[in-house]
């Protein structure tokens, strides 16, 4: 401030002025130093309290994350497989990604960093169990690691589904990224978390689960284990270890030390793992042919059978996403052109006419005339992994080893009983498998286990079935790497296959 | 007196400059030879600014051009405006000085312009008084002496008048120079005031005028003084700080301030409206197309930051005020916000139209707007001034009795555009149209109806646009009020969409005593928007996706008799029953409340201490209610079952905001004008906005509780910002150089260490060269240097948990953006330089500023690999750099003595922008369509908002820029053309070099064919699906005819005829029109155009848009 003389004026008053400049000099200087409270983040928690209460959000949040992305596997794998797909004019590109008639882009926000949170957060559960107060039972704690692992594992096979030989990585960890590894690689680490989850829950044994998990869940909630005891976790995850365990045998395969599979010939899956396989399903309680019934039109039940993913229009809770579209999902022709139309009660269960014009004309020629309607509600679940998938699991792996007399033998438990037909024969390789391709299709349709599309890549078909839609057939059945998990690695992106 | 040729009348002004070590030239040509004066002929003489003594000025440059003359018995005034005309000058003078009825003659060529008025003033016994800046003013001879030992305490009286009119002039500052000592004139425009014993000068000031200063005469008491209209608005007020102001003319930045009248010039939906084409380095744009209530976007000196907010900040009258914008909630019908997986949310979305609240101010309330445009003007403002501080002064009230103005303006908006869409004008073109697509011909046949216009019909909204203001201000018992009140209604182009608005408003200053005066300021605002639906939805009920699929021939526009609308055949919904019935009604209650109290602790003569506490509040109310029907056909087929949506959301966003301010002022005449300031400000920020999205609805029940499924969503935030500032403003040698000084300290809540202050320094200085060529008046260098910063927005600092219930139980997991605990505010550093030229004897005024900003320490949303299992975090680190230029000329090119005048403006604005560095790998940024349309690339050595497609790379590996978001530069020209009563304005707005996406384009591409050029269409779709990523970026390059206005001052003769004629002062009538024209190459309906509204790179997106409209409004303005 400038100091000059204040001019001719009496002391007492020269006084008053100073002291009211003074004043407000100090009235500054005391807001200056009078701190504002923090403000806390009002909306969310910013931490997990270490205690049971804490542990059981964490593991429903596992669970309710865990989905986030199944309404866009689903589509990527139906597209790819050519099933059904959504036809808007507001986003043409759901066609031309999911059928591999354009290119789908780098950036497109794919299954993946939602995957690898919650294999995180699965991790933290892991981490924060042993001094979580007051602390859980030994078998309780084998119990929540069994399902958090079997959990972690499920996220990964969602990723490792949509990108097959792009190949991922495995961990999740807060310094640098882990190395990505080869396909074969990668179902080896999955088949490896799922044993170790399953070892846990047998450990656990036959204790009531320490946590409550979702309804969709309620299948596989009344115990640990062992697999075998309807009810129990570790059913759910044998179950997921045979999808598992013939991925990995394919895997093994379609590896340049294997011999691939081709259009007309089998290849060499590795026998081991698909051994393996039908042992972990042959294990699962969720496996029960004699079980196996015509789908009710409108909901998947969640019964015994099947393990599913729940929804609901609860304030806060996630709607079933191919609900939201479902009006748009049309069926494609070459879908149709699998399935006996007048009879298949798959079809008559979950299918019917679409009674509003197409969207998209353009694409009029690859569009049927009908829809899939079956999710009818928002609540309506979706499956992960149920009885009907599994015993056509069975009829793979058993095709895998060779045993086509078998394989007939499963696809018929599920065409005769669940679709309502009559059996079908075969004797050669081609024949069981296009038959068996065919029951998959109608029997798990836009399911949250994208098995045509696996098969497909499983047969090498990928490049051959259904192309007859023009030149530009791209026919991908595989979503980028996302551009961000490349960026991140400054653009480099180099497989570790062992 | 005789003069003295060779004398140097300019010697006063060299010794500051050579103090400074300043050459001043001449103006280039050979000295003249000395002129030969006349006995009887006017001395030229200035006022020494030090002593106010009379110097010799007959060599000043004005008078040494030359000019011809053939005058033949002319009066001398006419002979003074001849001259004036060649010459370029204008005389002033007081009626009486001129001798009544002498005539000259003169026929001369080539003579000075110093001969030629000693010639023509001959015997006139009068004397030429030459300002610094070459205004010529003619006294009566012998009348200016040196004021000497004049008693203290001496009064003067005055009156201060217009020069052109010789109307008292109210509010006049009239100040003894060098002192603090004065008073401002009353209604009449007389003012008393006490001299000093040393006084030797009074200066007078209004905005709107020319500031003059008057030789105070010895033994004269009574003084009328003449202000010049300052038509090129030269002289104004620029605010310096929080509490303090300097003369433009001294202003140490590019100065940009809007006055009243041109805010007003045409009829805006927002004050930012009015902006467009007036601020050079601003880049305005409209983010909601045409739609009703506003919604525009101020970006200033090019992007200022990538992730935190990059709206300026808003100071209304000292307060803070909210310029969110708020999300409407609409996505809980539009459904935009889900995730093509599928993922529905139905909460807030920024594609939801919303407006900001800028908005909410009256136009008509405004005084002044002054843009402070980065860090070395604004970092007094600290943390919120990076993207500049947009100053709004409201009116004040005005001396004596009331004055009244009454405006009011009938109009109406109608669209701009239209997209060329197909028509069917037979059955047989329908049916080959089917053909082509796959349509059936029972199709076909069932619904042809002949051809329609569904552009026309949807955007033909009928409804007249109006606005009634009123306002009154006055002195009353030292109470000098402002009050108004306003009504408006602006129609929407759509069917069914609207604006209305009600707002009042008191400004009220108390003068206690002396030394104590307080102003409160107060204004409510409410209005209510009703957009409709339109831009990005998934549901097909927006206007343009409609059209997207559905030919134009079936009449959707048929009801039956129980009110039914016509099912469309072609897709999922009937927009004219969809305008008809959906409601989007937002509803706003806006409350602005501020004060301020200026105590003079004491006035002195040469110095001053006050003391100005500031504070306010701004509450805001926002709600919005949006509700679809489940009978509307996309209710209907809502294939999740849930028909009939409605959102009711009630956002209360609070702000409050003090400060207290030291100020001491000490002068010394034509030594130092010292003004020291410092205080401290506190402000709080809350927001509160739950959000209910209900589904499945009863029939006919618009609420939250009617509907089975019912999903809340919910925001809070809350930031506490403290700031101490020091600043010391010095004006030496004679008013020429300004140097100021300061810095603040300030510290917030949305910062990691809320306890730690960050330091915003400034410093900026301005010379004003002495008079160095007889064309220019003025020239002025300046040059400033300041750092401001931008907070972290709310929560940055935290990683929340999401949340999310399965099973009826709550559930927790990690989010994928972690925060960062130690996150502080971006920094800014701005150095700016600049010269404002002022010629031709203050015709032309020219101003040149180039500046450097850069931002470092970026709020960085760091893309990581998402396998670590997030894939954002928030960290500070890297930079980049805005550069550019603004230029700005205003002249007055023609002023003729019958009236005419023609003033022209024009604006130049280019900023380049690149980014030095980044610590993480380049990344994409803002909102996108994913990258086959392009997406904003923050990689270095590269534009900070370049457009890319991450696909497309580069031999080096790195993506390719396709276009860029920022324009290659900002051009405007603004006319002014006045005859006696007649004044015709327009303003062209220019932008050049953006790059649009055209999503628009797309969907019609992908759907049948319904664009007229359907070899386009098909050609586009094709490159697209081979690969080539351009067929959607278009040039968003535009010149729009932004506003025309035609107005006619009625004479009094004819008002006063009127009924009630006779009450009125003043009466104009007005045509107007605001952005009649527009020219781009864009194929689409605009590119001004931003889907995901205001956003700091990533606008420029076009889809389904509010279509662009044009209005017309005639208005009368009344004064009594």
């Amino acid at each position: 401030m400038a100091m000059l003389p204040l001019g001719p004026r009496t002391t007492r008053r020269r006084l008053v002025e100073r002291g009211m400049a003074v004043l407000s000099a100090a009235m500054i200087g005391v807001g200056g130093a009078c701190t504002d409270s923090n403000v806390p983040f009002f909306t969310a928690p910013t931490a997990v309290p270490n205690s049971p209460a804490g542990i059981q959000n964490a593991v429903t949040g596992l669970f309710a994350f865990s989905r986030n992305d199944i309404g866009q596997y689903i589509q990527y794998m139906g597209g790819f497989a050519r099933d059904a797909v959504q036809m808007t004019n507001g986003n043409p590109e759901f066609l031309t990604w999911y059928t591999g008639l354009g290119t789908i882009p780098a950036g497109g926000d794919g299954v993946w960093d939602n995957e690898y949170r919650d294999v995180a957060a699965a991790l933290a559960i892991l981490t924060t169990l042993p001094t979580t107060t007051p602390a859980y039972t030994s078998p309780q704690a084998a119990a929540i690691v069994g399902i958090a692992q079997t959990m972690e594992a499920l996220n990964l096979m969602l990723v490792a589904e949509t990108r097959d030989t792009l190949g991922i990585p495995v961990h999740a960890n807060g310094a640098v990224p882990g190395p990505a590894y080869c396909n074969k690689d990668v179902w080896k680490s999955i088949v490896a978390l799922l044993d170790s989850g399953n070892a846990s829950l047998n450990a656990a044994g036959s204790i009531p689960l320490p946590v409550k998990l979702p309804p969709g869940f309620s299948s596989v909630s009344a115990a640990a284990g062992p697999s075998t005891t309807p009810g129990s976790f570790a059913a759910f995850n044998r179950a997921l270890a045979g999808k598992a365990g013939l991925e990995l045998a394919y895997a093994i395969a379609r590896n340049s030390a294997g011999t691939h599979p081709t259009p007309t010939t089998p290849g060499s899956p590795d026998v081991g793992a698909l051994t393996r396989a039908d042992s972990a399903i042959a294990a699962s309680a969720l496996y029960n042919p004699s079980a196996l019934t015509p789908p009710v039109p409108g909901n998947f039940p969640e019964d015994a059978s099947g393990v599913y993913w729940d929804f609901s229009g609860q304030s806060g809770d996630q709607t079933n996403p191919i609900d939201q579209f479902i009006g748009f999902f049309t069926v494609l022709k070459t879908f149709v052109a699998d399935v006996d139309t007048l009879d298949d009660l798959r079809w008559k269960g979950k299918f019917g006419p679409n009674p509003y014009q197409i969207e998209l004309p353009t694409y009029n020629y690859i569009a049927s005339g009908d829809l899939f309607l079956f999710y009818s509600t928002t609540n309506s679940p979706i499956s992960i992994i149920r009885n009907e998938g599994l015993t056509l699991l069975r009829a793979q792996i058993q095709l895998g080893l060779g045993n086509l007399s078998n394989s007939l033998t499963y696809l018929n438990d599920v065409r005769t009983n669940v679709g309502g037909l009559s059996p079908v024969t075969g004797s050669d390789y081609v024949t069981v498998r296009d038959l068996l391709l065919k029951e998959q299709r109608v029997s798990l349709i836009f399911e949250g286990s994208g098995d045509r599309t696996i098969s497909l890549r499983m047969y090498h078909l990928e490049a051959v079935a259904d192309t007859t839609w023009g030149s530009k057939d791209l026919h991908t059945t595989v979503v980028p790497v996302e551009a961000q998990e490349l960026e991140g690695r400054n653009g480099s992106y180099t497989l570790t296959c062992q | 007196m005789p003069l003295k040729p060779s004398s140097c009348w300019y010697g006063w002004v060299l010794c500051g400059s050579l103090l400074l070590g300043i050459s001043v030239r001449s103006s280039g040509q050979q000295p003249d030879r000395p002129v030969q004066i006349a006995a009887g002929g006017p001395e030229f003489f200035g006022l020494a600014a030090r002593t106010g003594e009379r110097v010799d000025a007959g060599d000043a440059p004005v008078l040494r051009q030359r000019i011809s003359l053939d005058l033949s018995g002319v009066a001398i005034a006419d002979a003074l405006d001849t001259i004036a005309r060649q010459a370029l000058v204008r005389f002033t003078y007081q009626p009486g000085v001129l001798p009544a009825g002498a005539r000259v003659t003169l026929r001369a060529q080539s003579i000075t312009l110093a001969a030629a008025l000693t010639e023509v003033l001959l015997d006139a016994h009068v004397d030429i008084q030459v300002s610094a800046s070459g205004h010529l003013t003619l006294v009566s001879h012998g009348s200016v002496e040196p004021a000497k030992n004049r008693q203290q305490g001496a009064r003067v009286t005055g009156r201060v008048v217009d020069a052109d009119t010789h109307i008292g002039i109210p509010s006049a500052a009239v100040l003894v120079s060098g002192t603090t000592i004065g008073t401002n004139t009353t209604d009449s425009g007389t003012f008393v005031v006490s001299l000093p014993s040393d006084a030797k000068m009074l200066s007078v000031r209004r905005i709107g005028y020319l500031a003059q200063t008057v030789p105070l005469t010895a033994g004269k008491t009574d003084y009328t003084i003449a202000l010049q209209k300052d038509v090129l608005l030269l002289e104004q007020q620029v605010v310096t700080g929080v509490a303090t102001t300097v003369s433009s003319q001294n202003a140490a930045n590019a100065v940009s301030v809007v006055n009243a009248q041109q805010v007003n010039q045409v009829p805006a939906p927002t004050v930012e409206n009015s902006l467009q084409g007036k601020i050079p380095g601003a880049e305005i744009s409209q983010i909601n197309g045409g739609a009703p209530g506003g919604g525009m976007q101020i970006q200033i000196r090019g992007v200022t930051s990538i992730n935190a907010s990059a709206s300026p900040l808003y100071v209304v009258d000292g307060v803070m005020v909210n310029n969110e914008t708020i999300s409407s909630g609409l996505n809980g019908i539009t459904n935009v916000g889900g995730s093509y997986s599928g993922g529905l949310s139905l909460g807030p979305s920024v594609q939801d139209l919303s407006s900001n609240r800028i908005a909410d101010l009256n136009p008509d309330d405004i005084e002044s707007i002054e843009v402070l445009k980065g860090a070395s003007a604004s970092a007094i403002y600290g943390s919120k001034a990076s993207s500049g501080v947009v100053i709004i002064t409201t009116k004040r009230g005005t001396a004596g009795k009331p004055k009244w103005e009454i405006s009011t303006k009938v109009g109406h908006f109608s669209d701009a555009n239209t997209l060329p869409v197909r028509t069917f004008p037979t059955l047989a073109s329908a049916q080959a149209w089917g053909s082509q697509t796959g349509v059936s011909q029972s199709t076909i046949d069932a619904s042809y109806a002949g051809p329609q216009n569904y552009q026309q019909q949807l955007f033909s909204n009928p409804q007249a646009s109006y606005e009634g203001d009123v306002s009154v201000s006055g002195t009353a018992n030292q109470t000098q009020y402002f009050f108004s009140v306003l009504s408006k209604y602006d129609n929407g182009t759509l069917l069914n969409t609207g604006y209305n608005k009600q707002s009042a408003r008191v400004n009220a200053t108390q003068q206690f005593a002396d030394a104590l005066s307080a102003t409160l300021n107060m204004s409510y605002a409410h209005s209510l928007t009703r957009r409709g639906l339109t831009s990005n939805d998934n549901t097909g009920a927006s206007p343009y996706g409609f059209l997207s699929y559905t030919p134009q021939f079936v009449d959707l526009q048929h009801q039956t008799a129980n009110g039914a609308w016509r099912i469309n055949p072609f897709g999922q919904a009937n927009p004219f029953a969809d305008q008809a019935e959906i409601q989007t009604p937002e509803e706003i209650s806006r409350f602005i409340g501020g004060g301020n109290i200026d105590w003079s602790v004491f006035t002195a003569e040469h110095q001053s201490l006050k003391i100005k506490v500031t504070g306010g509040a701004d509450l805001t109310s926002q709600i919005d209610n949006n509700y679809a029907p489940p009978n509307l056909q996309f209710q209907a087929q809502d294939a999740n079952g849930l028909p009939g949506t409605a959102t009711f959301q009630s956002d209360q966003t609070n702000f409050f905001n003090y400060s207290i301010n030291v100020i001491h002022t000490y002068t010394v005449p034509s030594l130092i004008e010292a003004t020291t300031s410092l205080g401290f400000v506190h402000e709080i920020r809350t927001n509160s906005a739950p959000d209910i999205v209900a589904q499945n609805l009863l029939a006919g029940v618009n609420a939250p509780t009617a509907g089975t499924v019912t999903t809340v969503f919910y925001n809070r935030d809350e930031a506490k910002d403290q700031s101490l500032y020091a600043q010391e403003q010095l004006i030496l040698l004679d008013s020429r150089l300004t140097v100021t000084g300061g810095v603040t300290a300030e510290r917030t809540t949305n910062d990691g260490d809320i306890n730690k202050f960050y330091f915003y320094p400034r410093y900026s200085a301005s010379y004003r060269l002495p008079q160095f060529a007889s064309f220019i008046d003025e020239f002025k260098l300046r040059a400033a240097y300041g750092q401001s910063g931008t907070q972290p927005n709310y929560g940055v600092k935290y990683t929340p948990f999401n949340t999310e219930l399965d099973g009826g139980a709550n559930g927790i997991a990690p989010n994928l953006l972690v925060g960062n605990p130690s996150i502080r505010p971006e920094a800014e550093t701005e150095i700016e330089t600049g010269i404002d030229v002022t010629m031709l004897h203050s015709r032309a005024q020219f101003s040149a500023t180039i500046y450097q900003k850069r931002v470092q320490d970026l709020l960085l949303q760091a893309s990581v690999a998402p396998s670590l299992s997030y894939n954002e975090a928030w960290f500070n680190g890297g930079e980049f750099t805005n550069q550019g230029i603004e230029l700005s000329l205003t002249a007055t090119p023609v002023q003729l003595k019958n009236g005419f005048s023609w003033i022209a403006t024009t604006t130049f604005y280019r900023n380049y922008s690149v980014v030095n560095s980044i610590p993480v790998p380049a990344f994409v940024t803002g909102y996108s369509f994913g990258s086959d349309f392009g997406n904003a690339f923050i990689q270095p050595g590269r534009s900070v908002s370049e457009l890319v497609n991450t696909s497309v790379l580069g031999a080096n590996g790195v993506p390719v820029q396709l276009g860029d978001f920022q324009p290659s530069y900002v051009m405007s020209f603004g006319q002014d053309l006045t005859f006696k009563a007649f004044r015709l304005h327009g303003l062209l707005d220019w932008k050049r070099g953006s790059t649009t996406i055209n999503i628009t384009n797309f969907l019609f591409d992908f759907g049948p064919d319904l664009l007229q050029n359907t070899a386009a269409e098909q050609a586009r779709a094709a490159a697209f699906n081979s690969g080539d990523y351009q067929p959607y970026l278009e040039p968003g390059s535009y010149l729009k005819l932004r506003e025309l206005t035609l107005s006619y001052s009625l004479p009094s003769a004819v008002f006063s005829r009127l009924p009630w004629g006779g009450r009125f002062t003043s009466a104009r009538l007005s045509l107007t029109g605001r952005n009649l024209l527009a020219w781009f190459r864009y194929s689409g309906l605009d590119p001004e155009v931003s889907v995901f509204g205001s956003q700091n790179i990533t606008g420029n997106q076009d889809v389904w848009p509010y279509p662009p409209s044009r209005s017309f409004f005639l208005s009368l303005d009344l004064g009594l």
